[in-house]
């Protein structure tokens, strides 16, 4: 064996045990977890594309190594003679098999740099979009914590027999979201209320219709025009400001004209005895004023608002009739 | 030689840097066989006006249009492509390969569209070029996507230089020697340094180049901070030649994780002075490096990491790799290039 030949398998096998030995390491903690959890997210935030996945890139470089075309054909045969054939066959063909190889690369050359361009654009964007996630992420397991520890808003008795009056000749089904007190979804449906139920949480009612999803979800599947009004709450507690008004204009993009519509919202001003001081500072969002309320609902051309306050003051009741 | 004058033609002629070295030496090659042999430039340097030309030049110095031969050295956009495809004397090209435009799009996207305007004046020279002359088997392969045209294999040639002696007692330098752009992947090297000195705290990296693009650098900078690695971490910019032969005297091991090179000057530079080389494997370093180093199939930092700290701490893989590296670059000698180059201007396309 030559020296050359000795040395590459030597180092061929020394990459390899430093392959094993680099998972090993980082595996058993030899190499700091901390350490390669700061390193990825320092890269993320100095060098963002080298910590992106890699799958287009991967994927143009098999483009272009499967539109690389040797013009050279094997020669090798099991006898000498066929050898021979091979190599007189392929020199004489050999100007017209480079030719055409040279044009099948030069396709996927040319089909892979615009891919290329488009790659690294998305990438960049992919960049940007992960800054904006981690921005709105900070503090998001925090705030679930919070939000799971808070009790819901109850609805005073005195505002079941109002939405019953309000939703009794709703132009078709009426959702409740999101649901966060079965007894009036309950109460409504045995009054004969065409009403169902969307629940993050699952809650189940004997007879009721409930779908188990969230709000925002479940509206953004609707056809427009579908529904006969809606009940809005628990969003309106805590949900952010942006969460909120997308709630709403779902809501009524999807709702028949003149449906009745009713948004229960927690007061403001209790807001921080009933959350508590840490779930106030560190929620997203408040309860908007009832007069906001009305202020968006008015802008949407909402006919008959009303606002009913809760003999408590802990929350109010808006009613309206779409136009 | 059939040819009585060959005249180089370069996007911009720089001393010091690789392709700027070679030109240069083709000329004294040529000249010492008696060729005429001139440098014309697209864009002039003023640190080489004394060597080289304008375009509006040329006429001045041909005498015999179908004796001379034009080599073109492709690498950048330049108005010499355009000059050429307008001239009857014959092309020769030599191709040093583009860096892909999609590694730098996001930090210097002029220059990414500007390699884009070169891959077009390529793709319109080539048809009218005799030969070519590629530095690697992998630059040849990327030609032959732009068109038909006879390749030949020459690699850049190396100066002879004396072996570094090891030393034993000094904390360990890794070397990298290059631009600083984001292509040659100076940040994956960044971050393996910063888990090797978690075994080796006294090890240092060293990279040695100018800068090219400010985004990059500032990338660089605010890494190099993040890690804390102020004091482990040294971008020396450029240097004279002088200062660079200092840097290879005290390197212990060259590393190199570039995505992107089309032959590899400094990979070369190191084993010739018997540097021990650890590099990621990918386009043409695998082809320079040879058997010679060792080639990582990933740069993920612990993998680039251990392997740094074997080749410190292992002493018969260090003195067989910087003596597999010194007699690999033998291969490179001035002599040798020479022959390929002659034989390559020698080609005749009607035999």
């Amino acid at each position: 064996m030559s020296d050359s030949q000795s040395d590459t398998d030597y180092f061929q096998e020394i990459v390899a045990e430093i392959e094993t030995e680099a998972r090993n390491r980082a595996a058993t903690g030899e190499y700091p977890r901390a350490l390669l959890r700061s390193l990825e997210e320092e890269f993320r935030r100095w060098i963002p594309d080298a910590s992106l996945e890699n799958g287009v890139e991967d994927t143009i470089r098999g483009i272009e190594a499967a539109s690389y075309v040797d013009a050279s054909v094997p020669l090798e045969s099991r006898s000498s003679v066929g050898s021979f054939v091979k190599w007189v066959v392929r020199r004489l063909t050999y100007f017209y098999h480079r030719h055409m190889a040279q044009q099948v690369t030069a396709l996927g050359i040319h089909v892979t740099r615009p891919l290329r361009l488009l790659d690294a654009m998305l990438k960049n964007i992919d960049r940007r979009v992960s800054a904006i996630e981690d921005q709105l992420d900070v503090g998001a397991a925090a705030r679930s914590e919070l939000i799971a520890g808070i009790a819901n808003t109850c609805v005073p008795e005195e505002f079941k027999e109002i939405l019953l009056e309000h939703l009794t000749d709703a132009p078709g089904r009426v959702v409740f979201g999101d649901l966060f007190q079965p007894e009036l979804l309950r109460f409504l449906s045995r009054q004969s209320v065409d009403i169902y139920g969307v629940s993050p949480t699952g809650d189940t009612i004997e007879a009721v219709d409930v779908r188990q999803e969230q709000l925002l979800d479940h509206l953004s599947h609707l056809e427009s025009d579908v529904l006969g009004g809606f009940v809005l709450c628990g969003v309106t507690d805590r949900g952010s400001l942006n969460e909120q008004l997308r709630v709403l204009r779902l809501l009524l993009l999807r709702c028949k004209p003149g449906a009745p519509v009713a948004v229960i919202v927690a007061h403001p001003e209790s807001l921080s005895s009933r959350f508590g001081p840490v779930a106030t500072d560190l929620l997203h969002g408040r309860p908007l004023h009832p007069e906001t309320w009305c202020y968006l609902l008015s802008r949407e051309h909402a006919s008959d608002l009303t606002v009913t306050e809760a003999s408590d003051s802990t929350c109010s009741l808006i009613t309206a009739k779409l136009q | 030689m059939r040819w009585k004058a060959v005249h180089q033609f370069v996007p911009m002629l720089a001393h010091g840097d690789a392709i700027g070295s070679h030109v240069m030496w083709i000329r004294e090659h040529l000249r010492s066989r008696g060729c005429h042999s001139e440098i014309f430039v697209g864009d002039e340097n003023s640190a080489t006006t004394k060597e080289s030309f304008n375009l509006d030049e040329v006429d001045r110095h041909i005498h015999s249009p179908s004796d001379t031969l034009f080599l073109y050295h492709v690498a950048q956009a330049s108005p010499c492509a355009d000059f050429l495809a307008t001239r009857q004397e014959s092309l020769g090209l030599i191709f040093h390969n583009f860096t892909p435009p999609e590694l730098l799009i996001r930090w210097d996207p002029d220059t990414a569209f500007e390699i884009l305007n070169a891959q077009d004046q390529l793709a319109e020279l080539i048809g009218k070029s005799q030969f070519a002359i590629c530095d690697s088997q992998f630059n040849s392969e990327v030609l032959a996507g732009f068109g038909n045209v006879k390749s030949f294999v020459v690699p850049l040639p190396l100066r002879e230089t004396a072996v570094v002696k090891a030393k034993a007692d000094e904390p360990p330098i890794i070397l990298f020697v290059g631009r600083v752009a984001p292509n040659k992947a100076i940040h994956d090297l960044i971050a393996s340094m910063a888990v090797l000195h978690q075994v080796f705290p006294d090890a240092k990296l060293r990279i040695v180049g100018s800068s090219t693009v400010d985004p990059y650098d500032a990338a660089l900078e605010g890494l190099i901070a993040a890690l804390g690695l102020e004091d482990v971490v040294t971008l020396t910019g450029w240097v004279t030649e002088g200062e660079l032969e200092l840097e290879y005297q005290s390197a212990s091991i060259f590393c190199t994780l570039s995505d992107h090179e089309g032959f590899g000057v400094p990979i070369l530079e190191a084993m010739a002075r018997g540097i021990p080389v650890v590099a990621y494997e990918n386009t043409a370093v695998g082809e320079t490096v040879g058997e010679a180093g060792l080639l990582l199939t990933s740069k993920a930092p612990t993998v680039v990491a251990t392997a740094l700290e074997r080749v410190l701490s292992d002493t018969e893989l260090f003195d067989r790799l910087a003596g597999s590296g010194h007699r690999r670059s033998r291969v490179f000698s001035g002599a040798l290039v020479a022959d390929g180059l002659d034989k390559a201007l020698s080609w005749d396309e009607s035999l």
